[in-house]
């Protein structure tokens, strides 16, 4: 059996053949970057290659003047020897699957993906190959998304309850991909839409690729006395109990990730409401694109890697899960999100019956994230 | 049943008491009386027995959603709710369902319990047809004995306060005892008049507030007397019509949890109230606080099995009122009567009170709130 074509290395997925990283965690001479989630696009590497609609995302995360080659979804390049070229993943605007292909043998690198529509990035494409890495995020049967459309509906809802209470809508979302897909798919008639500093720098770099958004101002533009009160606020996760959000009187606070799923992950948040909206591969997803693949062997990579390898190999597949240094600590961006804030639980003091009335279930331990600081 | 599993996600949802209350108010003034019968039951605490055992459910969802067990176990520990869970990993359903709470319990719920294995995975299996994953929750919750929700009794006492528009205590009292669900029930606990007795109400719990000004401002010192204060458990034991109910702070009748309090019953004289702290007490020591907290969250103690710590009740503050003139009586010989009537008081740290009524124009003192019920009360 010859070396596999793709393998872990302490800096992360590394083609021998052609000398390449795959997402590395450290600066490296050449990096195929799959997409500009800070998890999967590391600065101060000499060479970068990404999907051509993600380089202006990529130079905002690894500065401008790095070295970063353009490539169309399809096109094939030729590095020592290793075919290389780059598909549509379906996952935020410039995301890509890395088909590799090396003296007949085809693996396919899928990076982070979904199935599911969304107006603001291709769509996920099926790469057929020996060998499929996939992410495994949301790996377990627990996760089933709804449509996404009948999510947004319910985000749509939740705003116009909101309004009639006079009370601003805080929607804490990821600044990249999240909250471009919840501006492209909320209902713009309802009222106005403002941004966090860090969602419009995303915005702008999302047009300037020629992805249509709605206008949606910063909050610190905002003219004086601008009507926060019917308004939605598309924020990072960072954003809640900061200061910045003091200019809001008595928010309603919703949060938009696949992790609302659970019940746990919303409570801890200790936001009022969740929104199961995520740019990851629910379960069903994950075993159709697996299965569409037609690959024999397969590895997993984030998330319930174990759990969802051993249900593949239960269905006779050759599947393991490949370790990343992200398993399990994943989330930069939401776990800086503080629940601390002057609303918070108003626990009834001295109370002892009160007091013994708590969550009604064991917390576990979750990730914070969906994988991806932005 | 959508309507109690909304409720349910409406409650899980919002970290806001306001909010908390105005759902469940907004609830019990939609349903029909039977059905508000049966949340306010469940709201409180009450539930059903276990019908299916946590093992047979684990069993019987793997196998409606193709699962193995041992991915059923890996996501329970990631979903960390055996409820949850069921409903996550069941497959959508292909029917919906009208049928309102009150029925849910009395056809689909409480029958469970006397069937044998074959007939109870035939009625989750169509029951899982027809409920969604909110109702699913909720339904497994009940089935499984595991129902509860993050409100206290005080919450839906609040809520059923508003909308009968009584005092929260009158709803607490009339909420006590056994009682049967159902559309009558429901109404006379909303009722304005009922025919109960007000035998066990307490009177108003008076807090203590820490002083923010000069201890000057309290006044003349003669006008005070110290007395000890104790980590306990702020109760009220009231003695009336024979019997004793004992209440905490937050208007809950806690006298099942210390069943030590019982035969004080018969020591104390008739329109008795004291109001102070349950303290645990062996061997003429008070115990930690711990001890005390083991009982916080349960419903009922036996008297048998607990002896290891009996919970004398340690008045800050004691008034006998004799119910005619209650409104009226001074809080004067507080000091003297409560050691009257409950000789083994004993003295582990100390706080402020007045010795009388204070004298005019010393009423933003703060202790006198702690300390004058009698006086404060109208
Ligand atoms: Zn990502």
């Amino acid at each position: 059996m010859r070396d596999p074509l793709v393998e872990l290395t302490e800096r992360g997925l590394y083609c021998r053949a052609g000398d390449f990283y795959i997402d590395p965690w450290q600066p490296v001479d050449r990096a195929i970057v799959t997409h500009a989630h800070g998890d999967h696009a590391v600065a101060e590497c000499e060479h970068y290659l990404t999907a051509a609609p993600g380089r202006g995302l990529l130079a905002l995360r690894v500065g401008e003047g790095a070295d970063i080659q353009p490539l169309a979804y399809g096109d094939p390049i030729v590095h020592h020897g290793v075919g290389v070229s780059l598909h549509p993943a379906g996952h935020i605007l410039g995301s890509a699957q890395v088909r590799i292909e090396h003296q007949g043998e085809v693996w396919v690198v899928s990076g982070d993906y979904k199935l599911s529509p969304d107006p603001t990035c291709a769509p996920f494409e099926s790469v057929r190959c020996h060998c499929f890495i996939s992410e495994s995020t949301f790996g377990l049967p627990i996760f089933r998304w709804a449509p996404p459309a009948a999510t947004m509906q319910d985000v749509a809802a939740w705003w116009r309850t909101n309004q009639q209470s006079g009370r601003t809508s805080l929607l804490l979302c990821y600044a990249l991909g999240k909250a471009q897909r919840l501006l492209a798919g909320v209902d713009p008639e309802i009222g106005p839409i403002y941004v966090h500093g860090a969602v419009e720098r995303m915005n702008a770099a999302y047009r300037a690729a020629g992805v249509r958004l709605l206008p949606a101002p910063p909050v610190l533009e905002a003219a004086r006395g601008a009507d926060f009160e019917r308004a939605l606020i598309l924020a990072p996760p960072s954003a809640q109990g900061t200061p910045w959000t003091r200019r809001f009187k008595r928010p309603v606070r919703g949060f938009a990730s696949g992790w609302m799923q659970i019940r746990g992950t919303r409570r801890r948040k200790v936001v009022d409401r969740g929104f199961v909206l995520s740019d990851h591969a629910d379960w069903n997803e994950l075993l159709a694109a697996i299965a569409g693949t037609g690959a024999e062997r397969v590895f997993l990579t984030h998330g319930y890697a174990q759990a969802m390898a051993r249900h593949l190999r239960e269905r006779g597949l050759d599947a393991h899960p490949l370790a990343t240094r992200f398993v399990g600590e994943a989330g930069g961006e939401e776990l800086a999100a503080s629940p601390a804030s002057s609303d918070m639980p108003e626990r009834p003091d001295e109370d002892p019956a009160a007091a013994s009335e708590g969550p009604d279930s064991p917390e576990d331990d979750l990730p914070d994230a969906e994988g991806e600081p932005a | 049943m959508r309507a109690f599993a909304a409720l349910y996600a409406a409650l899980d949802e919002t970290t806001r008491t306001s909010e908390k209350v105005a759902a469940i108010r907004a609830y019990l003034a939609a349903v029909p009386p039977e059905d508000a019968a049966w949340a306010v039951y469940f709201l409180i605490g009450r539930k059903p027995r276990q019908a299916v055992s946590t093992r047979k459910l684990r069993t019987w969802v793997s196998e409606a959603a193709g699962v193995s067990e041992w991915l059923f176990d890996e996501c329970h520990e990631a979903v960390g709710d055996l409820a949850e869970t069921a409903a996550l990993l069941l497959p959508p359903p292909t029917r919906t369902t009208t049928l309102p709470l009150h029925r849910w319990v009395a056809d689909r719920l409480l029958p469970l319990a006397g069937k044998d294995e074959a007939a109870q995975k035939t009625d989750l299996r169509a029951a899982w047809d027809e409920l969604d994953r909110g109702e699913r929750l909720v339904f497994h919750k009940l089935i499984t004995g595991a129902f509860r929700v993050g409100v206290s009794q005080r919450l839906v006492i609040a809520a059923l306060a508003e909308l009968g528009e009584l005092a929260p205590a009158t709803v607490a009292h009339r909420l006590m005892g056994a009682w049967q669900p159902s559309a009558a029930q429901y109404r006379s606990l909303v009722a304005a008049e009922s025919d109960q007795p007000t035998t066990s109400r307490p009177y108003p719990f008076l807090l203590a507030h820490p002083l923010e000004g000069d201890p000057a401002e309290l006044g003349p010192r003669d006008a005070w007397q110290a007395e000890w204060k104790f980590d306990g458990i702020r109760a009220q034991l009231v003695r009336r019509g024979g019997q004793l109910f004992v209440w905490s702070r937050g208007e809950e009748l806690i006298g099942e949890r210390f069943p030590e309090l019982a035969p004080i019953a018969g020591r104390l004289p008739e329109g008795t109230v004291l109001d102070g702290e349950i303290l645990p007490w062996k061997d003429g020591d008070i115990l930690s606080f711990a001890e005390l907290q083991r009982r916080i969250g349960r419903k009922i103690c036996r008297a048998r099995s607990s002896p290891r710590s009996p919970s004398p009740s340690s008045p800050s503050t004691c008034s006998r009122r004799p119910a005619a003139t209650s409104a009226s009586a001074p809080s004067a010989s507080a000091g003297r009567s409560s050691s009257n009537c409950w000789p083994r008081w004993s003295a582990t740290s100390c706080a402020c009170r007045p010795s009388s009524t204070p004298p005019p124009g010393s009423s933003s003192a703060s202790c006198a709130r702690t300390a004058a019920p009698a006086t404060s009360r109208a």
